[in-house]
């Protein structure tokens, strides 16, 4: 009997050790762990989590590891893993930004796994490439965008005797709207965003654009705001608030119900209808960005994108088939309808599911999808940042009277040229 | 704590910890004979811990910038190329460093006169014999220990154009202004700000220097016929001129150190009207990706606050009676 325990027992122990170990060998252990540094919160992050998880479902020879890291450390999260080479596989990151980390050395090459994957990366917006169009090579993918439109509120409009539902189509409209607002409301006829140098750029260029300007010539070697077109853009905004009909201290006051209108990205409108935590303060509509006599329509635009970063040949492949799986027609949908930024893919925004989806759930976003081929962006270069502030702040010399408008775009001029030159 | 001896034996911790500290003290005494080989083990080993953290976390990166000030690197470049005191001389030519130490300086001016006399001002009344003092001195206090961060966005709607501040003009039938943007108020909103988030800390450094004025200094002027303003002008004034100095020093300090409200509140401007030292060296390093350039700057912020505090230790004759 005795015997016949010890027996037992000694089953029972190798069966114990037997057991966990057969059982970590009959599952397949994904062969391929891709890291991803994001910054996406809320909806998005939610969003982008189940995306991640649909991939891995679907391919179970990867595992991903999300992280989530603030959109405002992004950037130098990024230099200290690039110097202490401890990056991710692959990032999300706001495309402005790709230019400076093409210079780390780390960046992939995206051109090779396109080809391999038969993207046609012609049903891409182009200025949303452009991004990433480096050295010849494709360092970065767009993954989404938003751009600048007009937004009213609709109880002001009223308010003013105005109709709540025709956003004005041009720039003498919005003025002559602006001014029965403020005469007959009190509260500011338009906001611009004057309170940061970036906000300037970004709002303002739509304006340029309208008009045919640029800002800088085509070699992006000296500034080409000093123009006409320029001149007017900038007069736009600095005569509205000369006149009183639009404010000069800080950006928000039509957030809070203080001014008739504002322009903004798109972005604004799923902030506002997409998230619960954050309903839209007041009846609001939107509308195309006010074009100009004799311009025509433009935009800003913004653009996230995916880097994927150099790494042993299986884990490198692995970020880019994931970065391309998010960005093919039918996973675009997927992710531009819940977080509400715009599509990146001309199939996608032409397919009848989106539209319907749009029409349905998000009509005040329709006017941003019908800018998109128009809009354009900001300066893809790694003096950007100075450039935008040294832009900025002599507009804002000119719209706090301090200079006028030709002295402030001539001082930018140089200031400008000058950051070019190096 | 006990620790094993050579011969295997125990002994205190402090035994060694004292051992060590002498083997030091021999050290640094000139003419001294060998200091025994265990004192300098002894003495290596318990200061090696605090000399790992304090070499790794502060005198590093104090000499890792001292290094990058006198390079050209973007943060994202593996190569940083070498450029001796060029990030310096670029300074020197720099409008926005110039603008920047003007708003500095008139922000730390702001702070300084706003801290000394609100902190003596309250301290005076919370020395007085009143009921519910302790809940006075804590309530002063609390700014304190709030976080800037939240005191900036506490203090941001209180500047709103419809913030409270307006409603209080606007019941006085005065003009509302916008406090944060219009470039001749917002550096005065921010020198209020931190006045309020550093009156409670100031007060109690009064509060002390004025407890430390022997009371029948003020029993024999009462009798000499003076009266409250004159005890004020020549009892307390001259006697707490000590801390004057001490929260002038630090309101200085902590001036040329600002960043998170102007973060918070204003961006620097409008129209860099607010775009003090700290957030032009953020700006320069974090958003400009010129480390190099920022490095030199933070150098140039150390070398202004070191000769500041100098002139400031000479003119009051050393410090000593305010600090010692």
């Amino acid at each position: 009997m005795q015997r016949l325990l010890k027996v037992a027992l000694a089953l029972l122990i190798m069966v114990s050790i037997v057991s966990p170990w057969s059982a970590r060998h009959s599952v397949a252990a994904p062969a391929v762990k891709v890291t991803i540094w994001y910054y996406w919160v809320q909806t998005a992050d939610t969003e982008f989590k189940a995306l991640v998880s649909a991939y891995e479902r679907s391919h179970p020879n990867v595992s991903i590891t999300l992280v989530n890291v603030p959109s405002d450390q992004m950037q130098t999260k990024l230099q200290a893993a690039a110097a202490a080479h401890q990056l991710p596989n692959l990032a999300m990151i706001a495309a402005e930004n790709v230019n400076n980390l093409s210079q780390t050395g780390q960046l992939a090459d995206l051109l090779p796994y396109a080809r391999a994957s038969r993207t046609s990366l012609s049903d891409y917006y182009p200025e949303t490439l452009s991004f990433g169009k480096l050295h010849h090579k494709l360092l970065a993918l767009p993954v989404d965008a938003s751009d600048v439109g007009f937004f009213y509120n609709k109880s002001v409009y009223k308010q003013a005797g105005l109709n709540p539902n025709k956003p004005p189509k041009t720039w003498a409209e919005l003025t002559s709207n602006a001014k029965k607002i403020k005469a007959k409301t009190g509260v500011w006829g338009h906001e611009f965003c004057i309170q940061y140098p970036d906000c300037i750029t970004y709002g303002w260029f739509g304006y340029l654009y309208e008009l045919g300007g640029r800002f800088l010539n085509k070699s992006n070697t000296a500034a080409a705001f000093n123009s006409p077109a320029g001149r007017k853009a900038m007069s736009f905004w600095v005569d509205s608030v000369k006149q009183g009909i639009s404010p000069a201290g800080n950006w928000g006051e039509f957030s809070k119900g203080r001014a008739g209108s504002n322009q903004d990205g798109s972005f604004v409108v799923s902030f506002w209808q997409g998230t619960p935590s954050a309903q839209a303060p007041f009846d609001f509509g939107t509308g195309k960005l006010p074009v100009p006599a004799g311009g025509h329509e433009s935009s800003t635009l913004g653009v996230e994108s995916g880097v994927v970063f150099k790494g042993t040949p299986a884990v490198q492949k692995a970020a880019a088939d994931f970065l391309f799986w998010f960005t093919s027609p039918r996973i675009v949908a997927d992710w531009s309808e819940p977080t509400g930024f715009l599509p990146v893919r001309k199939s996608t925004v032409k397919s009848t599911s989106y539209n319907t989806w749009l029409k349905i759930h998000m009509p005040a976003l329709m006017p941003f999808v019908k800018m998109l081929p128009s809009a354009k962006p900001r300066p893809s270069i790694p003096q950007w940042p100075r450039i935008s502030t040294a832009f900025g702040l002599q507009f804002q010399e000119a719209v706090y009277g301090k200079k006028t408008v030709q002295k402030a775009l001539l001082d930018a001029t140089k200031q400008i040229n000058a950051l070019l030159r190096g | 704590m006990r620790v094993q001896d050579e011969s295997g034996g125990w002994m205190s911790a402090a035994i060694p910890l004292r051992t060590s500290f002498q083997g030091l003290r021999r050290l640094v005494r000139r003419g001294d004979e060998r200091y025994p080989r265990e004192d300098v083990v002894a003495a290596v080993v318990c200061l090696l811990p605090a000399g790992l953290i304090l070499g790794t976390f502060v005198f590093y990166p104090i000499l890792w910038s001292g290094y990058l000030s006198l390079t050209s690197w973007n943060g994202f470049s593996p190569t940083v190329h070498f450029v001796g005191l060029a990030n310096y001389a670029h300074l020197i030519n720099d409008a926005v460093f110039w603008n920047s130490l003007s708003v500095t300086a008139r922000y730390a001016l702001g702070v300084v006169i706003l801290n000394c006399s609100l902190g003596l001002i309250v301290a005076v009344g919370l020395d007085a014999p009143l009921r519910g003092r302790s809940l006075y001195r804590t309530i002063y206090f609390l700014p304190v220990v709030t976080s800037s961060v939240a005191a900036a966005t506490i203090w941001g709607a209180l500047f709103d154009t419809a913030g409270y501040a307006n409603v209080l003009m606007g019941q006085l039938h005065l003009p509302q202004p916008d406090w944060l943007g219009n470039p001749s108020l917002a550096l005065i909103s921010l020198v209020m700000l931190t006045a309020w988030t550093s009156i409670g800390l100031n007060t109690v450094l009064y509060l002390t220097g004025l407890q430390a004025i022997p009371v029948p200094l003020y029993e024999a002027a009462r009798l000499d016929g003076a009266s409250a303003w004159q005890q004020l002008r020549h009892i307390t004034f001259p006697l707490v001129a000590p801390t004057t100095f001490l929260v002038a020093v630090l309101s200085i300090i902590n001036a040329f150190q600002a960043f998170d409200i102007v973060y918070v509140l204003t961006g620097g401007g409008p129209v860099g009207s607010t775009d003090v030292l700290g957030y032009f060296l953020y700006r320069t390093t974090f958003q400009f990706s010129q480390f190099g350039y920022g490095a030199s700057i933070a150098y140039v912020v150390f070398a202004i606050i070191f000769s500041t505090t100098l002139i400031q230790w000479r003119l009051s004759g050393s410090g000593s009676s305010a600090l010692g």
